[in-house]
């Protein structure tokens, strides 16, 4: 009897692993950054991007694409309770036990804001539970100076947003300086702060090209990529057009920096790491 | 009959509802936490921009830009303005109107101009247009001969990227409930400024504008400060210096966040009971001064087999709270400790008005 049970021990537990492993349903879904979103697989990601990157899941149908409000402050009701609300739904909707968030910009800040105050919403505990990983794509997790610099002198107009349209709590909210307190107080996976429950790995944007006669420009918009240009009088050597380099490589660990891994050696613009550019879609599938 | 039962529908909603309200979110963390972090006290920062509003008048006049190096970009955007209780916003710039002309009244070269559709591109969707200044002599006249109305607002923002005179601002971040000064240092190398060198404005969460003075590096507040916590934003200070160096004007404009604090949550002495199992229990009494939702994170300790204190597990609670209140915080442990157990590590959280506060029993 006693040798039945020794042998059927190790059966149980491998039965148990199997079935385990049987109903593990892994899932991932897509978090925009600043805007407000309403058909982001189109407009934010593309489809080509999401199309490309769901190709990794065991269930290619076991994704999601986020539209909220993220022009709200990153603890909003409308911004991380509406990231909240529809995680809570694809969770429950395709029994997601291994969920991958893929994040743009300030997308990896209002994630961050959920794995870092667990008790802030009550949907909060059960999607903690369920992220395995995020993959943060040129997070703002440090902020910028160019919010500081779009924010410069327009107090009198941030009162009057509702009437001007361009009142953006998001961008307020990523001044570098704004970002160093929450990253002090309420945000963790930064240096000296305690470590995210989940693994939190980014992809570093370096550099924008914009050369005219370079076809690689074009990849995400060529306008765009000009406009970026703009922005650099506010940015190190080493930023993406929107992000210095130290502020996506902030929180949690960096998986890569653009031309380490990229087809061509290509650097990803904040643009172009949201896109189908230089094989990251690819690198993406074959990660989650 | 009807009358009857709707008061007993609408009273079980209320109850529900209440019940619902009280209900606790728990959450125990993997691994035990650390001790949080200390308060942020102070924020440290440095500028090499300033920005100033300027008439629409001035602007045909001509308004003095301080550039002091090649690598230098200037700003221009329309300025939204009240007038007899209505809200204007002026003409978009023309930057083939614009020009810059030294103290002789000669143009300047101009190295590059941005369009607004690029400036939009860029994150300025405010109507900007910018342009780069070829040469500099540290003074020179941003002039357009474009009809502009006298009375409208425009931003002029410069910045002059890695620039050696880069004003620094060291500045106290929690401001206690009733206090009307604030700590903020300001230096550029080893200059350091009098408060007559230094304007400061003062800006509420939603933008509004309030009185302020600049005494022996403080910020003095004229009244006393009502948003409370950080939920709509922060307080921030904006600091305008004009000064000489080697004979060159520098310009600097610097903001700074800060936040108004007071204790809304005070805690008692925590009851912690084993309720078999390796699950226990710890009751902690509390009492808030607003109500809100608030939370409590802690450390449950027990003495270990040599007398050592271990740490066994970490939970956070979070509940809405009215007035005084218990939060009953359920861990599961799986070291074995022995007694007396004790909370360590405690912090309490208003989430409602988005404040931490660090306690010990």
């Amino acid at each position: 009897m006693k040798i039945k049970t020794r042998l059927l021990m190790p059966a149980l537990a491998l039965a148990a692993g199997l079935s385990q492993g049987a109903f593990a349903a892994q899932g991932v879904a897509f978090v925009h950054g600043t805007g407000q979103q309403s058909d982001a697989y189109n407009d934010y990601w593309t489809g080509s991007f999401v199309d490309t990157v769901r190709q990794g899941l065991p269930n290619t149908n076991n994704y999601t694409v986020i539209n909220c409000d993220f022009e709200q402050y990153m603890w909003a009701d409308g911004a991380v309770g509406c990231l909240a609300e529809q995680l809570t739904t694809f969770i429950s909707n395709k029994n997601i036990t291994e969920l991958t968030l893929i994040t743009h910009s300030n997308g990896g800040n209002v994630v961050r804001w959920i794995l870092s105050n667990p008790t802030w919403d009550s949907r909060f505990p059960n999607i903690i539970n369920k992220v395995t990983r995020t993959i943060a794509l040129a997070p703002s997790s440090g902020g910028t100076p160019l919010a500081d610099a779009v924010v410069a002198g327009n107090s009198f107009e941030q009162s009057l947003g509702w009437l001007l349209g361009y009142g953006n709590d998001a961008v307020k909210q990523q001044q570098v300086s704004w970002m160093a307190s929450y990253n002090a107080q309420w945000l963790n996976g930064t240096p000296n702060r305690p470590s995210l429950p989940s693994r939190f790995e980014t992809v570093v944007g370096s550099d924008v090209e914009s050369a005219v006669w370079d076809s690689d420009s074009y990849c995400g918009g060529y306008q765009n990529q000009v406009a970026l240009e703009v922005t650099q009088n506010w940015l190190d050597s080493c930023s993406d057009g929107f992000l210095n380099c130290s502020s996506q490589s902030l929180a949690g660990v960096v998986w890569f920096t653009d031309k380490s891994r990229t087809q061509g050696s290509e650097p990803l613009s904040h643009q172009q790491s949201r896109r189908n550019c230089f094989g990251l879609s690819d690198m993406l599938k074959n990660r989650i | 009959m009807i009358k009857k039962l709707t008061k007993l529908c609408v009273a079980m909603m209320l109850v529900s509802t209440a019940a619902n309200a009280n209900e606790q979110t728990v959450y125990q963390f993997p691994q035990v936490q650390s001790a949080p972090v200390s308060q942020l006290q102070t924020l440290e920062k440095d500028s090499v921009e300033y920005w100033q509003h300027v008439s629409g008048k001035e602007l045909k006049r001509g308004v003095p830009v301080f550039v002091n190096q090649a690598d230098n970009f200037i700003r221009i955007a329309p300025k939204a303005r009240f007038d007899s209780g209505e809200v204007f916003k002026p003409h978009d710039l023309q930057l083939d109107e614009l020009s810059v002309r030294d103290a002789n009244s000669r143009q300047l070269p101009i190295q590059a101009i941005v369009a607004r559709e690029q400036m939009q591109n860029a994150g300025f969707s405010d109507g900007s247009i910018g342009l780069k200044l070829g040469q500099v002599n540290g003074k020179a006249m941003l002039k357009t001969s474009q009809a502009l109305n006298d009375n409208d607002t425009y931003l002029v923002h410069v910045i002059e990227k890695g620039s050696r005179n880069a004003l620094h601002a060291k500045s106290q971040f929690k401001l206690k409930q009733h206090q009307q000064r604030l700590a903020m240092q300001l230096s550029m190398g080893q200059k350091r400024f009098k408060d007559n060198d230094v304007q400061l404005t003062l800006f509420a969460p939603d933008g509004e504008q309030l009185a302020v003075g600049y005494e022996n590096g403080e910020a003095v507040f004229a009244y006393p400060l009502e948003t409370i916590g950080a939920a709509k934003g922060y307080y921030e200070l904006e600091a305008n210096v004009k000064t000489k160096i080697n004979g060159q004007i520098v310009k600097r404009s610097i903001k700074m966040p800060f936040v108004h604090s007071a204790q809304t949550i005070t805690m008692d002495t925590a009851k912690i009971a084993y309720l078999g199992n390796s699950q226990y229990q710890a009751q902690v009494p509390v009492q808030v001064t607003d109500a809100g939702r608030f939370a409590i994170r802690a450390t449950l300790t027990g003495k270990g087999s040599k007398g050592e204190r271990v740490k066994l597990a970490t939970v956070e609670v979070a509940k809405q709270i009215d007035n005084y209140s218990n939060f009953m915080m359920p861990f599961s442990v799986a070291k074995t400790a022995k007694a007396p157990f004790e909370l360590i590590n405690i912090e309490l959280t208003d989430q409602t008005r988005m404040l931490k506060f660090a306690s010990t029993q």
